[in-house]
């Protein structure tokens, strides 16, 4: 039997009904998760603790819910959160995403064909209300060596869609506790320290895009500054060179500089596919 | 995907290289004996000879060691070392030395020693005969060359319970025959159970690493559920047979002295007979072995256990 968590933060402004969406996805699986570990990331609205509750009472024994006082970010809540997680695997849920039925199956076994492989995660499909009315999807690089050449410019792993070895990671130095680049930072220093990544070529999860989401939080000096932050410590370690460091850097700062409209053009066209 | 099968001339190897021949690969067979159904595709080499492996091993993608002394009744008993220990020993040699990196290795449940209650892959070894002995070593031998290069190495370790099928001349053919002959003793009160594993579920579960590119250490038990009692097993042949088969009962004890007997009568005429004491201790054991971790790599077997029965039995009416 293959156990392993499912790791889901919640924060005050998700929608009650797409958490609600979202754990009902993980309850119908084909392989259902030996626990499901939600942390609610500060004070929750009446509303989402009444979700939250109603899944407590059906499945007392398969909830862990950890409370934090206050909001911190997403690497606060994840660290928190991953370190209470009593299986060795542990799958990333988003609380408005939706999983397809055999996501979790499907890497279960793929996790146990290959016992080398640290991390599986998959391709996702964006949905605004329903899945399938965007046609939009994250690929991402398959492989081992395509996964690392991809992770020196871009992030090379859909976050929510992960399932990983906990104590890999938490060797790695678990999620920092920055606002931003904490999926990226952590699947970076898991690839520094010899991990191995592996993407299933399907969409396993569709995630849940709101409007302009894409950019919005990406936009503004201090996710850029945070950014090239992350690019010099890469430089630091030498996973990558300057070189590459001035290009990809020069490249960001470009698109930052787009109107929104054209930046959203790029978001949707360029980069996703 | 090239794929080189170590003792392929046999039972298990011949119906592998069946499965094989359908797929895209590139496959050789290296063998004491010539294979009578791949003349082509076999090479010429023995296990216990360093030379002919260096000669006869190609680099290729996976490696599948068939080759054993698997008999209960081998001798002498130094033989199963040399070839199941020594004789893995040698093909590591050569595997490093050709930087192939991927194994298959079919041991045994024999592992496990008798009558043990189901045990898994984690259960502690105790083997009790020098077949499941030798396998065990052959085992750690294996690890040990997995451990140098964990990253990059793959080892599958396959232990099947007992592997019929068509073709095959083991002990549950003498007893399928028998009973088709009724030539039948039930020795015991036939309640204990058996797990069985049918041969093309086996050689399918072998491909089934390979087509699936398995990574990393593994150990599974193979065994086709849900598992029969040897009353259920001789209803099941006389399904097959279309008849009722009342066999003759005999109290263990009975039967156990009988096999002692034939032993020793065996030892002075220097003869092998069909049954020993020990083919009546195996035969009145329970048997039975988890066999779930096949599943959690989504492994579904192509054929029922009945299946496997029916057609062994009705290869067994046809050859006779």
């Amino acid at each position: 039997m293959f156990e392993f968590s499912v790791l889901m933060p919640v924060y005050i402004k998700e929608k009650p009904a797409f958490l609600d969406r979202a754990l009902k996805s993980i309850l119908e699986q084909t392989l259902i998760p030996t626990e499901i570990v939600i942390v609610e990331d500060g004070p929750l609205t009446d509303e989402l603790y009444t979700v939250i509750n109603k899944y407590k009472s059906d499945y007392p024994d398969k909830l862990n819910i950890i409370k934090l006082k206050e909001n911190k970010g997403m690497g606060y809540a994840m660290d928190t959160g991953l370190r209470y997680c009593k299986y060795a695997f542990v799958a990333r849920m988003d609380s408005d995403d939706i999983a397809k039925p055999d996501r979790f199956e499907k890497q279960a076994i793929f996790l146990q064909k290959h016992l080398d492989i640290d991390l599986v995660g998959s391709y996702i499909e964006e949905f605004a209300d329903v899945p399938g009315d965007l046609n939009r999807f994250r690929k991402v690089p398959v492989q081992q060596e395509e996964i690392r050449a991809f992770a020196k410019y871009r992030n090379p792993v859909n976050h929510m869609t992960v399932m990983m070895n906990k104590k890999k990671a938490l060797d790695a130095g678990s999620y920092w506790h920055k606002r931003v680049l904490e999926d990226y930072n952590l699947w970076y220093k898991m690839l520094l320290n010899g991990c191995r990544f592996h993407n299933l070529p399907e969409t396993l999860v569709y995630a849940r895009v709101g409007n302009n989401n894409m950019v919005g939080r990406r936009r503004g000096m201090g996710y850029i500054k945070e950014e090239l932050k992350f690019f010099r410590l890469m430089v630091k370690d030498k996973f990558i060179t300057s070189r590459e460091f001035y290009l990809y850097s020069a490249a960001r700062i470009i698109l930052k500089l787009l109107p929104v409209s054209m930046l959203n053009f790029v978001y949707t066209k360029v980069l996703r596919k | 995907m090239r794929v080189t099968i170590i003792g392929g001339s046999g039972f298990i190897g011949s119906n592998l290289m069946n499965k094989l021949e359908d797929g895209n690969y590139d496959f050789t067979n290296l063998d004491k004996a010539k294979s009578s159904f791949f003349p082509a595709q076999t090479v010429i080499a023995d296990v216990r000879e360093v030379q002919s492996l260096k000669s006869g091993l190609q680099p290729c993608d996976w490696t599948v060691l068939l080759a054993a002394e698997h008999r209960d009744d081998v001798s002498p008993t130094s033989l199963y070392y040399d070839v199941n220990v020594a004789g893995t020993r040698n093909v590591l040699n050569e595997l490093e030395e050709k930087n192939i990196n991927r194994i298959i290795f079919t041991s045994s449940v024999a592992v496990y020693g008798l009558n043990k209650e189901n045990p898994d892959e984690l259960f502690a070894a105790d083997p009790f005969n020098h077949y499941g002995k030798s396998k065990w070593e052959a085992e750690e031998v294996l690890r040990e060359w997995f451990n140098k290069d964990p990253r990059n190495r793959t080892l599958v370790i396959i232990r099947p319970t007992v592997v019929f099928g068509p073709g095959n001349r083991g002990n549950v053919y003498n007893l399928l025959k028998q009973i088709a002959f009724g030539k039948f003793m039930m020795i015991g009160s036939g309640k204990n159970k058996k797990s069985m594993a049918y041969v093309e579920n086996v050689s399918s579960f072998i491909k089934y690493c390979i087509d699936e590119q398995l990574s990393g250490y593994h150990v599974f038990n193979y065994a086709d559920k849900p598992d029969l009692s040897v009353n259920e097993l001789v209803t099941q042949a006389g399904i097959t047979l279309n008849k009722r088969i009342a066999p003759l009962r005999i109290p263990y004890a009975i039967g156990y002295s009988g096999g002692v007997f034939l032993d020793i009568v065996a030892k002075v005429l220097n003869k092998k007979f069909p049954i020993s004491a020990v083919r009546v201790k195996k035969f009145c054991a329970t048997t039975q072995f988890s066999a779930d971790k096949v599943k959690d790599i989504g492994f579904q077997p192509p054929y029922s256990l009945s299946e496997g029965l029916d057609a062994t039995v009705k290869n067994i009416v046809k050859e006779n």
